[in-house]
């Protein structure tokens, strides 16, 4: 009912708004349109994946949808809008003012279901057929509420807005702003993993609200265009907290130790809240600017970000710029040449840890404090050139030659960062024959060194040491959760160093009544950089589509796509049993 | 007043003149177009050109020729070549016909943008003469899902973004005009995802470090076969960067269970439970897979582990 | 190592048939087959890896992991179809009348379980102009 009245609402503002904008420009010509009925919807089985877009209820519901279009004088008006139901509906009102003013605002909603994780492959208990002993090793699990119906409403309202405020130098003021809204429900688990792994699964009221705001202004002076553009983005989630209780330490099966396991988890014995989504803000100032250079084009944007978490104060602040240059060398020939610059500048943060095992008997405790440094920060350059060439009437051919740097400094798992290099070459050839036939052949090749690396990803040379750990390796008894860790993060990739990918098409249309199009795309990489490990991925998608229009009454159009996709990939297990 | 008078009649003798030489160059008439291409000139003036050419006192007079150039040669010989068509002037033909006119500054990447380059033109996307009660703008995903065949097979993909069911378009995310500033101006190339999905944003305490590099590691938008646009269903890609947990080597007991710290956890279980619990799907316990800012309980990782 | 496959095939046919002045037929019919795999895992030889890694290795347990492959395989078929008519009564009002069936069958019950399903939806409504 609420969706209902807040849709109901949104019609009443857009239509006064539309009373406004002709208030002083009667119409000339006027249409509008009503649809009047209803539908009946019946799911049967599990309704949430078939119906994830659609409200998974069997019943009948009225459906209506209004359209108006007036057109003044001097300005055009278009009101469309469908009511589905409380969950679905769209409204759009657009209002064109001479070309003076320009005003949108735009309502849609959606539902999306969301099925419930039953967790019931957490539920085992570890058995030593050595002994015919059960051990210490459990997973368990509670479903909190089993018949919880997950989903999610979303809304949309957009408003966008433009106003010519001078002719002369064309200097026009833009204004967007968009507003997202999320209720509903979602599954929620929590994990506590003490004297046993259990999973707790509840349901979370889900209520948050996102704003992004973009204000600017562009005008033409001398031969320059120029812009400036300011964003602003708030996420304030207003969900539910999820709050569990989290075991305390000690051994899985006497209930002792505490004191030996208890170094071994940061907090325990308490009721605690989890899955936090943080409030966000964000800012961003944008100059941009165009102008005509010779038989080309230059054009650019500077810009400044920076992003706050509310929750922790953490900031990242980002600096980018982008220059794009455009020429004709010749009636045939066209030049185009690109540079970026960006730096993201992510704030840093100690992580103080309680020291493991400090106080007990064992001298072996290690401090584990560190500086959690953001993979995010990096310095990006991309250079890029690229000749298209009319060789004749018939034939375009292309060439691209590009660079791109992404240099990381203070990389989490690379102690002296990590700096990925990848050239790029690929090479077009566009073939048309007048309206019978059109083709046209991409091809791509990378050459990558050094690929990015997923923090505390994994190893291929096992005993990769932690500098700290190597005096006790492997003499302790008591560390072996960290020589674990160490030993299963480590620094190799699987990305690829070598990519090859392709994609033709052909349109051939022998009549006006008949065209079909063919299309092949596919892509081969590899890693070559890792020593024993074969790490490659593939991928085809051969598609045809027929498009057939024997008579003005009868069209058709139809198509198949296969999409076959192979990834070799290293399965590894961490050669540690804690 | 009299050098008044006489800078008048000079400037209308001039103006008449151009007028007269402007239609001796151009040379054909509405009048002439619309004995063969009534279906265009009879409803134009209920187009979005017809109605703001009337409105505009120094537009009144555009004719057919203001943007099909002179039709005296096409008019000689009926070659359709002979005049121009902005429907199929590439990028070295007369597609900046438009831009003459429509100056907006979101069209300032055009000429680096990929349909720029690729000889696409306005008329491709843009119906030019449709009555103004139909959108000037072709239905837009129908409109680009005739070119990206690959893309409508993605979106009939179990898991896809909602535009098969009309709730979201195409040019949601993407500028068809050449926007390269939207991508890559903010904190980090997944901007674009973040406008709608800025609950992954943070920055967070504890990050997953593709989250920073490039949301497109692990999702794949257009449509996928597992849930959530992931390119692989988990655990495959999860373990494409990380070892999994050695618990996934244990045997487990085959028959019924209970954890002796806590009997209200109780269960049962088969030879293969613990492999089955740590290799079907990890965001079961590492929740937080786009960030936290609180830490996961187990000391050994640092807090980093996303569970929390 | 093991490999990871996804093969997917999509096809469609859409229709729009204008019988008369009055009456317009339409639809759309779509058939997705989506699956994807694990092959069961591999383990290294070790006296291979031995030797191409120079003897520094930890030596690994005979791990058996026959079962995991299989845990999170995905197989999804979607048929889906939809069409309708319209018909115009007069000049200013048109009768329309449409549906849509969807049936989806999940052969491979992941964290969810089974997600077969299906749903079919009737619509119909008047079009007034103005």
């Amino acid at each position: 009912m609420k969706s209902m009245l807040k849709f109901v609402f949104v019609l009443v503002v857009l239509l006064l708004a539309s009373s406004i904008v002709f208030a002083g420009d009667g119409p000339t010509t006027e249409s509008y349109s009503i649809w009047i009925g209803g539908h009946y919807t019946e799911f049967s089985d599990y309704a949430k994946k078939v119906g994830e877009y659609n409200k998974g209820d069997n019943e009948t519901l009225p459906e209506f949808a209004l359209n108006y279009l007036s057109t003044g004088s001097n300005s055009i008006f278009r009101f469309t809008s469908h009511y589905y139901d409380n969950k679905n509906a769209f409204a759009k009102l657009q209002s064109t003012i001479s070309d003076k003013m320009k005003l949108s605002v735009q309502y849609r909603s959606l539902l999306k279901q969301e099925g419930q994780d039953l967790l019931t492959n957490i539920e085992a208990r570890e058995y030593l057929p050595a002994t015919d002993a059960l051990s210490g090793k459990m997973l368990t699990h509670d479903i909190q509420d089993p018949n919880a119906d997950y989903n999610t409403h979303r809304q949309e309202i957009l408003t966008k807005f433009s106003l010519l405020l001078s002719e002369k130098n064309n200097v026009r003021l833009n204004a967007t702003h968009r507003m997202i809204l999320k209720n509903g429900h979602e599954q929620k688990i929590a994990s506590t993993h003490c004297f046993s792994c259990h999973l707790t699964s509840m349901s979370a009221e889900v209520n948050n609200t996102q704003h992004n705001l973009e204000v600017g202004v562009d005008a033409d002076v001398a031969n320059f265009n120029i812009g400036y553009q300011f964003g602003y983005r708030l996420y304030d989630p207003q969900n539910s907290k999820s709050i569990t209780y989290y075991d305390d330490a000690r051994h899985p099966t006497n209930g002792g130790s505490g004191g030996e396991f208890g170094p071994r988890v940061i907090y325990e014995d308490t009721e605690a809240e989890f899955s936090v989504v943080p409030k966000t803000e964000k800012m961003s100032h944008k100059v941009k600017f165009k102008r005509n250079v010779g038989q080309g084009y230059l054009a650019g944007v500077i810009g400044y970000a920076s992003a706050e978490n509310k929750f922790t104060s953490l900031k990242t602040n980002s600096y980018s710029s982008i220059f794009n240059y455009a020429t004709f060398l010749d009636m045939k020939t066209k030049l185009i040449t690109k540079v970026a610059l960006s730096k993201f500048d992510s704030d840093s943060i100690y992580i103080d840890l309680p020291t493991f095992r400090e106080g007990l008997a064992d001298s072996n405790y290690v401090d584990f404090d560190f500086t959690r440094y953001s993979a995010l920060n990096r310095t990006n350059v991309n250079l890029s050139a690229e000749l298209i060439k009319r060789m004749n009437a018939k034939t375009t051919l292309s060439g691209l030659i590009g660079y791109d740097i992404v240099n990381r400094d203070n990389y989490p798992t690379v102690d002296d960062g990590l700096s990925t290099k990848k050239l790029y070459l690929q090479g077009k050839l566009k073939y048309r024959q007048g309206l019978s036939m059109r083709s046209s052949l991409k091809v791509r090749f990378e050459k990558i060194s050094d690929p990015f690396v997923s923090g505390r990803g994994f190893f291929e040379e096992a005993g990769h040491g932690d500098a700290r750990l190597e005096p006790l390796v492997p003499t302790s008894n008591w560390v072996f959760y960290f020589q674990r860790e160490s030993l299963r993060y480590q620094d190799i990739t699987t990305l690829p160093t070598q990519v090859l990918s392709f994609d033709w098409n052909m349109s051939y249309n022998p009549s006006m009544k008949l065209s079909a199009t063919f299309g092949l795309k596919g892509k081969l990489d590899k890693n070559d950089d890792l020593d024993s490990l074969d790490v490659e991925h593939s991928s085809f998608i051969p598609s045809i589509t027929v498009m057939y229009n024997p008579t003005e009454r009868f069209s058709m159009h139809t198509g198949y796509s296969y999409n076959y996709d192979k990834s070799r990939l290293p399965i590894t297990v961490a050669v540690f049993d804690g | 007043m009299k050098n008044k008078v006489c800078s008048g009649l000079l400037l209308m003798i001039v103006f008449v003149i151009l007028l007269t030489s402007q239609s001796i160059l151009a040379g054909v008439s509405d009048e002439v177009c619309s004995s063969c291409h009534d279906e265009v000139t009879s409803d134009f003036g209920a187009t979005a050109h017809g109605i703001y050419f009337s409105s505009k006192s120094h537009l009144s007079d555009a004719t057919c020729e203001t943007c099909h150039g002179s039709g005296i040669d096409h008019i000689e010989d009926g070659n359709p070549e002979m005049i121009i068509n902005p429907a199929n002037s590439g990028q070295f033909g007369a597609k900046e016909l438009c831009l003459t006119c429509h100056k907006s500054h979101k069209f300032n990447n055009w000429n680096f943008s990929a349909h720029g380059n690729a000889d696409l033109t306005c008329a491709d996307c843009h119906t030019v003469h449709a009555k103004v009660e139909k959108h000037v703008v072709k239905r837009s995903s129908d409109n680009c899902l005739k070119c990206h065949t690959d893309v409508r097979a993605s979106l009939s993909m179990p898991s896809h973004h909602p535009i098969g069911e009309g709730k979201l378009e195409c040019v949601d995310c993407h500028g068809a005009h050449g926007e390269p500033a939207r991508l890559t101006m903010d904190n980090s190339g997944a901007e674009l995802c973040y406008s709608c999905h800025a609950e992954k944003e943070g920055p967070f305490v504890y990050e997953h470090a593709p989250v920073m590099e490039d949301c497109m590691i692990c999702h794949s938008p257009h449509g996928t076969i597992a849930d959530n646009l992931l390119k692989q269903s988990e655990p495959s890609l999860c373990l494409s960067c990380h070892p999994m947990h050695f618990h996934a080597t244990v045997v487990s007991v085959d028959g019924d269970f209970a954890t002796p710290q806590a009997p209200e956890r109780a269960g049962t279980s088969d030879y293969d439970s613990m492999e089955r619990g740590f290799t079907t799907k990890c965001t079961q316990c590492h929740t937080e897979i786009h960030g936290s800012d609180l830490p996961s309980q187990a000391t050994s990782t640092g807090g980093q582990a996303l569970t929390r | 190592m093991t490999d990871y496959k996804s093969k997917v095939h999509n096809l469609f046919a859409t229709m729009n048939f204008i019988a008369s002045e009055k009456m317009r037929f339409y639809g759309m019919v779509t058939w997705n087959k989506a699956e994807s795999a694990l092959d069961e895992v591999q383990m290294p030889d070790l006296a291979e890896i031995s030797a191409l890694t120079g003897g520094d290795l930890v030596e690994n347990q005979d791990y058996d992991f026959t079962n995991m492959n299989s845990y999170s395989d995905l197989d999804y078929t979607l048929f889906k179809f939809n069409g309708g008519f319209s018909y115009k009564l007069s000049p200013t009002m048109t009768f329309t009348f449409d549906g849509e069936y969807a049936d989806l069958t999940d052969d491979q019950g992941y964290v969810f379980g089974n997600e077969s399903g299906s749903y079919f939806m009737i619509r119909s409504g008047f079009n007034i102009n103005f």
